[in-house]
């Protein structure tokens, strides 16, 4: 009697069990089920059609910056003279926002209507179809009144997949920390020797630290615009006409062996712009009173101004930074832009607002708000502008005078620079043809 | 043959789960690696073995592989010695009580996400000006280091930080692996006059067998694919003259920045042999086929 009841109790766990575990199983596959067929994609925009005209609901993607209060105010002004347009906004970190655009283009949904674009990215996806073509009207006439370097990363076959916001300028200007200037009984310097001469007087260190660094060029995009620069001021050139780099010459052998030497001789400043992850970026250590000259272009002054409190002209100032050779040249790679999804269900009317954020007023106050140099050359030259921004006027005199970087993917380009002059700086090279030579082969061999 | 049918049923699900999401996407990759692939592109061309031509006479690859090797070699040995060290201490504590909260503790790196846990040693504990470490050696009197930014030191900050965010979990499975081991060893061999070290040694040590071989090559398995770390405490995921790229930074660089997917896709089949191999070995060698 009690084997049978205890043959009944495991008989009835069996059963218990194997319902558990059906269950169990079930619920799994109901799972997968549902997230396989469940639709990832982001509605790109919403047609919320009514009975008296077509409503659009166009979205724009761009990076969480002090600009974006100025791309709003011109969407409101857009969609009071175009009512049934209508743009939402989405801001990303900076950190995120590349891989994030670039996961979305290579998608052919779950993106957006409107990118704000880094003119250096586009340069992979403007031959792909990715990004739609500009109208050949409104392309002709970006063509005509842009400067070549503002639109090279957004041009392909002779089409244009994108429109530029500002001519990025890297080269040109400098930001000057007016109180160690002051305290150190400097004058501003108007050769490059006077430059290095004060950059070495005030540069003050503690064993490894540096207290102030004198002249703080080694950041992501500095080594390189400097480079470029010292070798096109002297006559040179690094870009062949087929499009491979040279970085053999001359020109580009004593370019780089001074501005290695600024580390490991005059010892102005040191390597940790390119070494150490999340270092203060040179302009940073400059507000806060750790350097006296930085080159840069000058879209930092607002974060000396807003982040730092600091008053543009008592605490710090942007002035011209002498160029290394007699030349006046130097090169520019395309700035940030604004691109169409090749895949967007309402490119007209994202062309209208493209459109509308192109015109010369519009795109002067923009330019004007985020401290950017506009890349038309209607505009580039206002009064407005000066007025606005007195520290653009050195910038503006040599607009014409850039040559655009070149059709890579400038990532490449500066990181290839910058982990030379670092391993060069570091000893790894025992000359410096040998370093600028290996230079050279990698470029040429991954840049295309 | 009930039970057979219903063990087959019950596992079918955990099948389709593994091809979908395991076996099928390893499949894509391995075709990848053939093509020069772009997913921009709408062509993508079959060039055959050009990728793993040209990853055998990449130098930068090799600089990668030995970087991982040095990486996982060093960790593994360390961590685990370092866990079993710990675990065995912790394991002598009289109070069950006493031991969860040693066991919390060292388990609370594990739950913490490695991103932010790379963040706060990056700005808080390596920084050259003000961070802990560089604090305590100038209150010593020394000068401080370029912990992060220089080729001397970045990889064993990467190993101290990645030994501190991992130890945890396996403290955890060596104190589950010393618990289990039955008492009655331990005092006969107390009995017979055997000291903590001939215990630990003869009977610990032995009888963790299976447990120390699942630690190893969970442990090895994941140090290969460690990712994160590197991505964040090294300079751009290289570091300087390239002393923290490591293999799986390398992939994500050619993917993602170069946008070279075919090529990315044949260094993550030499990844996936490499680690297939090294398991191998690692579970002969640690064959175990006595209980108690």
């Amino acid at each position: 009697m009690t084997f049978c009841l205890s043959e009944a109790k495991g008989k009835e766990m069996d059963m218990r069990k194997k319902l558990m575990s059906i269950l169990l199983i079930a619920s799994m596959l109901v799972t997968l089920l549902v997230v396989g067929c469940s639709n990832q994609t982001t509605p790109t925009a919403t047609d919320t059609s009514t009975a008296s005209g077509e409503k659009i609901e166009l979205t724009f993607w761009a990076h969480q910056e002090a600009w974006n209060n100025s791309y709003k105010k011109i969407a409101e002004e857009f969609t009071q003279k175009n009512p049934n347009i209508k743009i939402n906004f989405e801001f990303f970190p900076y950190d995120d926002y590349q891989s994030k655009l670039q996961t979305s283009l290579i998608s052919k949904s779950g993106g957006t209507d409107i990118y704000e674009l880094w003119g250096g990215w586009a340069v992979d996806f403007a031959s792909t179809g990715a990004l739609a073509e500009i109208p050949k009207e409104m392309a002709t006439g970006i063509l005509n009144d842009s400067y070549p370097s503002t639109i090279g990363s957004l041009e392909y076959d002779g089409k244009l997949y994108g429109l530029p916001m500002e001519f990025n300028i890297e080269c040109g200007g400098m930001f000057v920390n007016q109180k160690l200037l002051i305290e150190g009984g400097f004058t501003m310097p108007t050769t490059w020797d006077q430059l290095i001469d004060t950059a070495k007087k005030a540069t003050i260190t503690d064993g490894n630290e540096f207290k102030v660094k004198g002249f703080d060029f080694v950041n992501v995009d500095s080594v390189t615009y400097l480079l470029t620069e010292m070798i096109l001021s002297k006559g040179g050139q690094y870009l062949n006409k087929d499009g491979t780099v040279n970085f053999t010459s001359e020109q580009a052998k004593e370019a780089f062996s001074t501005l290695a030497d600024l580390v490991m001789k005059d010892k102005v400043t040191n390597l940790d712009g390119l070494t150490i992850p999340g270092a203060l970026e040179g302009y940073q250590l400059l507000f806060s009173d750790k350097a006296l000259f930085v080159p840069r272009g000058p879209w930092p002054i607002a974060e000396g101004q807003d982040t730092f409190g600091l008053t543009y002209g008592k605490d710090f100032t942007y002035v011209a930074m002498p160029f290394y050779g007699d030349n006046i040249a130097f090169a520019a790679e395309t700035g940030w832009a604004l691109a169409v999804d090749g895949n967007s269900k309402y490119k007209d009317a994202a062309f209208e607002f493209l459109k509308y954020f192109y015109s010369d007023d519009v795109l002067l106050q923009h330019d004007i708000y985020c401290s950017m140099i506009p890349p038309k050359k209607s505009i580039s030259q206002s009064p407005e502008l000066i007025k606005q921004m007195p520290f653009a006027a050195p910038l503006v005199k040599i607009l014409d005078k850039a040559q655009y970087i070149g059709n890579f993917n400038t990532e490449i380009f500066k990181e290839a620079i910058n982990t030379t002059f670092v391993d060069y700086c570091s000893g790894k090279y025992i000359s410096v043809d040998e370093a600028l030579k290996k230079l050279e082969e990698d470029l040429n061999s991954n840049l295309y | 043959m009930k039970n057979k049918k219903f063990v087959i049923l019950i596992l079918i699900p955990v099948f389709i789960y593994q091809t979908i999401f395991m076996f099928l996407p390893i499949l894509g990759n391995a075709v990848i690696s053939f093509m020069d692939y772009n997913p921009l592109r709408a062509d993508n061309v079959f060039i055959g073995f050009d990728n793993y031509v040209k990853m055998l006479g990449d130098s930068v690859f090799y600089k990668s592989l030995i970087n991982t090797l040095v990486f996982v070699f060093v960790t593994v040995i360390l961590n685990i010695l370092i866990s079993l060290t710990l675990a065995t201490f912790i394991s002598q504590l009289k109070s069950n009580k006493t031991r969860s909260i040693f066991r919390m503790i060292a388990f609370l790196p594990c739950i913490a996400p490695i991103v932010a846990s790379s963040v706060v040693w990056l700005r808080s504990i390596y920084s050259t000006n003000n961070g802990l470490l560089n604090l305590i050696i100038k209150a010593c009197g020394g000068d401080s280091i370029n912990w992060l930014g220089s080729s001397n030191y970045l990889m064993i900050s990467v190993i101290i930080f990645t030994i501190w965010a991992d130890i945890g979990y396996n403290i955890i499975l060596f104190s589950a692996g010393i618990d289990g081991i039955p008492n009655e060893f331990f005092q006969a061999s107390e009995i017979d006059g055997a000291g903590r070290w001939r215990q630990f040694f003869k009977i610990t040590l032995p009888l963790l067998g299976r447990t120390f071989a699942f630690v190893t090559m969970m442990t090895l398995i994941s140090h290969f694919q460690m990712f994160a770390q590197f991505n964040i405490l090294a300079y751009k995921g290289l570091g300087p003259q390239q002393s923290g790229l490591v293999i799986t930074s390398y992939i994500y660089k050619m993917a993602f920045e170069h946008k070279e997917m075919g090529y990315a896709s044949a260094i993550s089949m030499a990844l996936l042999a490499i680690i297939l191999i090294i398991t191998l070995i690692q579970q002969r060698s640690n064959k175990v086929d006595w209980e108690y």
